[in-house]
This record gives C-alpha cells, sequence and structure tokens, in this order.
C-alpha cells in the first residue's frame, strides 16, 4: 500500500504541468455540473414553494344575494380538488388593500367601495398541476353569478416548463462535461504510461504482475478525481456565499425567497461521480497500454 | 518436440534447450541450438557481435517467444507457460543486462528492492535484504543515490544487485562488463563468482575471453546462432 502511495505521488510530482491540467479540467467540470444543479434545485423549490400558495380566485357579481353566494360556494365544493373556499366581502377585500397600502393615502378619499366580494379557493396537494387548474378554474367560470376567475401565477406554468428544459440541458452538458473529463484523464494516464515505458518493461522484466504496475496509475486517476471533485465543489461553495451575501440583502430578507446550497447526498454524489471518471479514465487507458 | 524428450530432463539440469530456432520474419537469428546446463554450472557463451548471443538470453528469459523448439528452465516447458505464470518464471531468475536497466527515476535502493516489492515481500524484509545485498557489492553509501549520479561500473553492480537479491537459482548475465574498464569488469566477475560459489547457476554471455582465463567455466560457442563444438 505504502509502495503505491508512494508511486502515485511520485508519478503527481514528475508529471505536475499533466496532472494539474487534468484536476483543473476535472474541477471545472464539477464546478459547471454543480452550478447547473444548484441552480435547478432551487429553482425546483421556489416553484414548490410558490405550488403550495395556489388558489383560485372567483371574483362574484356585484350585489349577488346571500342565496346566490351560498349556492355558487356549495356547488364550488362539490368540484373535485377543492380543499377550501373562503369568501372575501367587498369590504373585506377593501380592508386588505388598505392594510397592503398603508402608507397611500389616497384610498381614505373614495367615497364607494368598487372592490367585488370573491371566493379564494384552495386546492388539494394532488390538484397542484397545471391542467387540473386549467379545467377547474373553466369550470367555475361557466357557473351563474360568478364574474371573473383569477388563478394568476400563470407564468409559473412558462417558468416551470423552463426549468425543466434548463434541466434537461444541465444533464446533457453535465454527460458532455463528464465525458471530455476522461476523454482528459485517458490522455494524461496515457502519456504518463509513455513516459514511464522503460520503467514498465523493467517491471515485467524482473517479474512483476500487471496489477502491480496497474495499481500507481489507478490510484492516480483517483486521486486526480478526488482533487479536482473536492476543489470543483469548494468553489462552488464560495461562489454561492459570495451570491448568497448579495442575494440576502435584496431578497431572503424581506422573507421572498430562501436559496439553500446542495444537500451532502447530492456533493457526495458529484464527488462519486468525479471519482469514478478518474477511476475509468484510467481503467480505459491502462488497459488499452498494456494489452500493447 | 516429442514429450518422451521433455520427459527426461535430468534431475541436474536447470536449463535445457531442444532444436531451438528463432527467425525474426525471413531472417534465422538462431539455428537448431540444443544444450543442457546443469545445475550450480558456471557457463560462458561467447561469441562475436551479432552471433545470437543476446537473442538466446532474450529467450531464455522469456522477453520473446521461440519460433520452434523447447526451452525448459528448472522444470518449466517455455511453450506450455501462459502469460499470466511468466512473472512467477522471472521471479526464479535474475537478469543482469548489458545496458543494466536500471530505472531512472528510482534511487540505488528502490531499484534494488523492486525485485523483492513485485513478489509482494515485507517492507521489514526488504530493508534488510537490500542493505545486506548492497553490503556485498560495496555500495551502502550509494543507497540513495540515484542511477545518474554513478559511474558505469557502479550502474552495473547495482544491476548485478538487483539480479541477486531475490535469491534466483539462475542468474544470466549479458555482456555484464561490456562497457567496463577491466577493474569494474574484474569487480562483477568476482561478484557473479561469489553468488555461484554460493549455489546458484550462472550464465554469461560475452565476447570477451578474457573474462574466462580470470573466472573459469564451461564454455558454450556461437557464431552466426549455431553452437560451434
Amino acid at each position: 500500500m505504502f509502495y503505491y502511495l508512494n508511486q502515485t505521488l511520485r508519478d503527481f510530482k514528475n508529471n505536475k504541468f499533466l496532472n494539474t491540467v487534468t484536476v483543473v479540467t476535472i474541477c471545472f467540470s464539477v464546478l459547471i455540473i454543480s452550478s447547473l444543479l444548484l441552480f435547478v434545485e432551487n429553482a425546483n423549490n421556489i416553484i414548490t414553494s410558490f405550488k403550495d400558495e395556489i388558489r383560485i380566485i372567483t371574483y362574484l357579481d356585484k350585489g349577488i344575494s346571500e342565496t346566490k353566494k351560498d349556492d355558487v360556494r356549495r356547488k364550488i365544493e362539490k368540484l373535485g380538488g377543492v380543499s377550501d373556499v373562503v369568501y372575501i366581502s367587498s369590504n373585506k377585500a377593501l380592508e386588505i388593500l388598505k392594510t397592503q397600502m398603508k402608507n397611500q393615502t389616497y384610498l381614505d378619499d373614495l367615497k364607494e367601495n368598487l372592490l367585488p366580494a370573491s371566493f379564494e379557493i384552495y386546492l388539494t396537494k394532488k390538484s397542484h398541476n397545471w391542467e387540473g387548474i386549467k379545467k377547474l378554474a373553466l369550470k367555475i367560470e361557466k357557473l351563474s353569478a360568478v364574474d371573473e376567475v383569477e388563478y394568476g401565477k400563470s407564468w409559473l406554468e412558462k417558468f416551470s416548463s423552463l426549468i425543466s428544459l434548463f434541466r434537461f440541458v444541465s444533464i446533457g452538458m453535465g454527460s458532455v462535461f463528464f465525458m471530455v473529463s476522461i476523454f482528459i484523464i485517458i490522455n494524461t494516464i496515457r502519456l504518463s504510461l509513455y513516459s514511464r515505458r522503460k520503467e514498465i518493461e523493467i517491471m515485467r522484466l524482473v517479474g512483476a504482475e500487471d496489477w502491480f504496475i496497474k495499481r500507481p496509475f489507478y490510484y492516480e486517476g483517483v486521486f486526480q478525481g478526488t482533487i479536482g471533485g473536492i476543489i470543483g465543489l469548494m468553489l462552488l461553495f464560495i461562489m454561492f456565499l459570495t451570491f448568497n451575501s448579495n442575494f440576502e440583502a435584496d431578497f431572503s430578507s424581506q422573507g421572498f425567497i430562501q436559496i439553500n446550497f446542495l444537500s451532502l447526498e447530492v456533493l457526495l454524489e458529484i464527488l462519486f461521480c468525479s471519482v469514478f471518471a478518474g477511476w475509468l479514465g484510467c481503467y480505459i487507458s491502462v488497459r488499452q497500454f498494456l494489452k500493447k | 518436440m516429442d514429450d518422451k524428450l521433455v520427459e527426461d530432463i535430468s534431475k541436474d539440469s536447470i536449463v535445457r534447450v531442444f532444436h531451438l530456432y528463432k527467425r525474426f520474419g525471413g531472417k534465422c537469428a538462431l539455428y537448431d541450438l540444443s544444450f543442457d546446463i546443469k545445475r550450480n554450472e558456471f557457463v560462458y557463451f561467447i561469441g562475436p557481435s551479432g552471433a545470437g548471443k543476446s537473442t538466446l538470453f532474450e529467450l531464455l528469459y522469456k522477453k520473446i517467444d521461440a519460433s520452434e523448439g523447447q526451452i525448459l528452465v528448472d522444470g518449466i516447458n517455455y511453450s506450455r507457460l501462459s502469460k499470466k505464470k511468466v512473472p512467477f518464471l522471472r521471479r526464479k531468475i535474475g537478469v543482469v543486462f548489458q545496458d543494466f536497466k536500471l530505472i531512472p527515476t528510482k534511487t540505488v535502493f528502490e531499484n534494488v528492492a523492486l525485485v523483492l516489492e513485485v513478489s509482494g515481500k515485507k517492507k521489514s524484509y526488504i530493508q534488510k535484504k537490500v542493505r545486506s545485498v548492497l553490503r556485498i557489492i560495496g555500495l551502502e553509501s550509494k543507497k540513495d543515490s540515484y542511477p545518474v549520479g554513478l559511474s558505469g561500473g557502479e550502474q552495473q553492480r547495482v544491476a548485478v544487485a538487483r539480479a541477486v537479491v531475490g535469491e534466483p537459482q539462475i542468474i544470466f548475465a549479458d555482456e555484464p562488463t561490456g562497457s567496463l574498464d577491466s577493474e569494474s569488469a574484474e569487480t562483477i566477475m568476482d561478484l557473479l563468482k561469489s553468488f555461484h560459489i554460493k549455489g546458484a547457476t550462472v550464465i554469461v554471455a560475452t565476447h570477451d575471453s578474457g573474462l574466462i582465463e580470470k573466472t573459469g567455466g564451461r564454455i558454450i560457442n556461437l557464431k552466426d546462432g549455431r553452437i560451434i563444438m
């Protein structure tokens, strides 16, 4: 074990430039892939938190009678996917508006309340999908005494599909960077093997088995993958801290959006992929070389 | 070659060669060689450059394969030896190469220790054994030097140390004094002789007949790839 580690470190020193290039490539691949993952994970969290707040607002005709109002409520409650229906009278709506715009005084001068009464319809978790919301909104719109239906945040639908597309692109780019890393590792190890071909020949002549020759190179590949992966993730964390401190000052303190770093599980998965890339690159290269 | 001949291996023989041919393309480098070397013999293969000595040695330590004929070393038939078992055969043989074949990035100690490391010996044993061999060849003080900092004679002594450190039964030395001055050559031959006295079979290829006069031993003459009687 000591012999192999010693040999690996020595190879690293002897081929400083090549090994540095490989580690830097792995590091940037990891940085790019994990940045994309970080973005996708946080965008998904934002979408999920918005989805939790999804509700359909149903504006009622002006001057609607109490009986008619109760009738509309009953009909809405009978529709599938509804968890709660809250009535907001026109006076209540004005109160809410005044609270939200407390620094504005022009609302005090209003002589007549123009805001309509409405129902805020909350949906069951199962119904948090765009197709379901759309269908429900259409059904409500058709009810008598309903003036207008709004389920806002329709931009979320577009944002959500954009994130799906982004995730797809991320997987594609991740795969390309993974392959590029492997390709570079293959070539670094190949050059390392080539520069040590005489040494390998001597090792064989004094009775070394193939595994004895291979093992330091495997360690080298795994070492490159580990170092590259750790540095890449550390850089990501530094970038995240820098970005998050600026972002918090702008948004998070107001309670809008919370940005989170990747979970330990995802970090370990990325590191594993990086180490695996190192091992695989080495495996392919050593196999090709020793076959000769 | 028929099996009867293989079965006929004498218990005293450590190397047996039967009707050995080696061709490179259309050119025949070795032609119908047959000989027998007994245990603890000191044998010289002597002949001019191009006689086929190095080719014969490369066949004997299985760097290359024979075109025809058979080689048996310590009862191992090369034609039946799988590729995986070749490293184990080489551990039974110590080879001193004409061009030393030392690893330039390893120290004297590491070059010699490599033979024991490949066979999985313990670190403490390696330390002890390598030091003792370096003491015998008079290079203990240079154990941390790299080959590039050694003279030709010293490099060849390291090569001898590497060949003997695994306590092989057979030592092949291909032109071990070829590039050395007479004093260094004598030291190398004395070393080989001392390992022979300790029980090893030593087979030396050389074009220098002066060596034989000093050390003695059986001579097999080679010329144009054939044994000359």
